[in-house]
Order: structure tokens, then sequence, then C-alpha cells
């Protein structure tokens, strides 16, 4: 199967999914595993010609790190891999972003509860509406929003004095 | 429209503060997939439905099946009831009921008088009970106004743990004794006694 389509769907949407995918796992390489096996399967159910629901495929994702995650043994080995052989930032490298500002937008991310940096992750790195990202996680429209309001609420307090000013 | 669903007008100021954080944040860009990554969704993708997946080339290890835990525990199971289970089955058979009878038991069933319904002593369980009422019909009833000059232990019994009026936990013990009376000739007229032990017990 080598249609075109799906390449240019993934090249759209590879980033964003692997970033996702990272708020579960540690190191990049597990990211992508659950992204491969997420977008394979839902890419299989598609017919010709049609493209995948967005929600489904960030849901299809969002399970396979889950199931990653639930792995123990397999995400030990990996976690020691990726620390032998470095780290992979969270950004790409602009030079019109400084990177004191993205190191600690990550950290302040990471310190978040998992519901709300899912939620907003979903919502500012992937673009998804409110409604699209209830769907994804299952939840309720309102759930959500609310989940999304407080987390950036607390994020912005996490943030060090000088890194509050917009990028 | 307002993204946050906020009805009230007093979180308006709020939700745009939020709109503007959001835009803020989102000129940081997520880092790029690994270039093998998408060599390995093509990979994928090309491949007949069933086939592994190839995962990243830092993990060749595939994905073990989601019962391979269970069918592997099933296994050390039957293992271990089979090695439980050898004892048993090499263990030599009972005898015949015939000869686990006591010798005392025989003689008097087969000295008995049998009617047309008499029972088989040989097919009786157990045995020496259902040798022993023959053994009373031949005697008169005055040897049940007499006191046994001995006792003789036949079998024991465990009932396990029943319920006495459905209520009370407690385990059933029978005892089967064979009572002698003095008889003329000195070997007297034999007759078989059951003793019920109930025993109260408290059920964990």
């Amino acid at each position: 199967m080598d249609d075109p389509a799906w390449r240019a769907w993934y090249d759209r949407h590879a980033a964003r999914l692997v970033f996702y995918a990272r708020q579960w796992l540690a190191d990049r390489a597990s990211a992508e595993d659950a992204v491969q096996g997420g977008f394979v399967k839902v890419w299989r159910g598609c017919r010709p010609g049609e493209t995948p629901d967005v929600p489904l495929l960030y849901a299809a994702v969002r399970s396979e790190a889950l199931d990653l995650l639930k792995s123990r043994a397999r995400r030990r080995a990996r976690e020691d891999r990726a620390v032998a052989g470095g780290g992979h930032a969270w950004w790409e490298d602009d030079p019109l972003v400084s990177q004191e500002r993205a190191a600690a937008v990550q950290g302040a991310l990471e310190q978040l509860p998992i519901e709300q940096r899912e939620a907003i992750v979903l919502r500012v790195w992937s673009g998804l509406s409110f409604p699209e990202i209830a769907r994804t996680l299952g939840e309720n429209e309102n759930t959500v929003a609310a989940r999304c309001r407080r987390g950036l609420a607390a994020l912005e307090k996490l943030l060090p004095e000088g890194c509050r000013e917009p990028l | 429209m307002n993204r946050f669903d906020d009805d009230d007008a007093r979180e308006e100021p709020e939700a745009e503060a939020a709109e503007g954080m959001i835009l803020d944040l989102a000129r940081l860009r997520p880092a790029a997939p690994s270039l093998a990554l998408r060599e390995r969704i093509a990979a994928d993708l090309a491949a007949p439905l069933g086939t592994a997946t190839t995962l990243s080339a830092r993990s060749p290890t595939p994905a073990p099946r989601a019962f391979a835990w269970l069918a592997e525990r099933m296994l050390w199971a039957a293992g271990g009831a089979i090695v439980a289970a050898v004892p048993f089955l090499i263990q030599p058979r009972p005898l015949p009921a015939d000869t686990n009878r006591p010798a005392v038991a025989v003689d008097q069933a087969e000295a008995a008088p049998r009617g047309p319904e008499a029972p088989d002593p040989s097919s009786a369980a157990p045995p020496v009970i259902a040798a022993a009422p023959q053994a009373i019909a031949a005697q008169p009833q005055a040897i049940a106004a007499q006191e046994p000059i001995a006792e003789e232990s036949l079998a024991w019994s465990d009932d396990g743990v029943q319920f006495i009026d459905g209520q009370i936990p407690a385990r059933v013990i029978r005892h089967w004794v064979l009572e002698r009376f003095p008889g003329a000739d000195g070997d007297g007229p034999v007759r078989p006694r059951e003793d019920v032990f109930v025993v109260p017990v408290a059920l964990r």
C-alpha cells in the first residue's frame, strides 16, 4: 500500500501526534512507537480515498501510549536507552524563541496533572477544538474546556518570572 | 467565538487572556519525529494484515500478544497439577472390600441366616455395618437388655462439616463399634453400634 495520501497526512500530523504521545512516554522512541501503532490502525480502517477522523487518531495514539506505559519492563528498557542515547527536546529549534523560555514551558507542563496537560497539548499544539478534544478523550466538552482553562492558569503561575512575557 | 464556553461576562477577559496565551504557546513547535518513523509506518501499511508491526529500531522486540502472559501461566499451572497428581496415580489401589473387612464381622455375617432379600455382604458399604443387622436378626431380643462384655472398633467415618438445623456448622464423625454380649459358649451374640460425634466448628 503506497498511498501518497497517507504521507501528506502524516507530514501534517506526525510531529503533533508524537508530541501528544510524549505526555505519557518519556522518550521519543516510545512516543514514536505509540504513534506508529495508532496511525497504522486508524489508517488501515479507512476506506480508499478517505482520511482518518482526527480525534479518533489522537484517541488511538493515546491508547497505544497508555498500553506502552503499562508494560513496565519495556518502558524501563526504553528509558535506559533514552538516557544512554541522550534525551530529545520537546520543541523544534527556533532562533526566534528563547531556549530558556522553551525549557521553562516544558518544565511547567511536566508539573501539570496529566488531565490538564493533555487538554492543553491537544488545544494548543494539536489545534483541536473543544468538541474534538472531548471526542478524543471521551469526556464532556465543558469538562475539557475547564481542564484547559485551569491548566493554562496553573501553567502561567508555574512559569518563572522572566518567562511569562510573550515569546 | 469564546472557546471556553464561559457564559458569564465577567470571565470574558480571562478567556481572552487564555486565548492569547494559547497563541503565544503555539509558537513553540513540537520537534519533528525521526525519519525512520515514516518508513516504519510505510512498511506496516504495506504489510498484510496480521503481520507484526516493526517497532523502533532501538527496540526490535515485537509487542507481546495480549494473552501470552496468561497462556504461559496456564502452562505452569497445568504442569504443577500433573506433578501433584503423579503420587495419586502411582499409589497402589486399595484391596477389594471383602479383604478389608474385619475378621469378626465376616464370621458373623457368614454365620447369619440370609433371607431372600438379604444384601450380598461383599457389595455392601461399609461392609461391617451391612453384615451386622443379619447377625442381630439371628439373636434373641433379650440381648437388648444386656450389657456388652466387649467392644470392638470397626470403622470411623468423617462426614465433614454439616449444618445442624441448617444453621450451626458442625463436623460429623461416625464410629461403628461391634458389641459382644455374653453367651453360653463364651462367644456370644454381637450387635453393631453407631456413635455419632457432632463437633461444632467455626467457619472462617
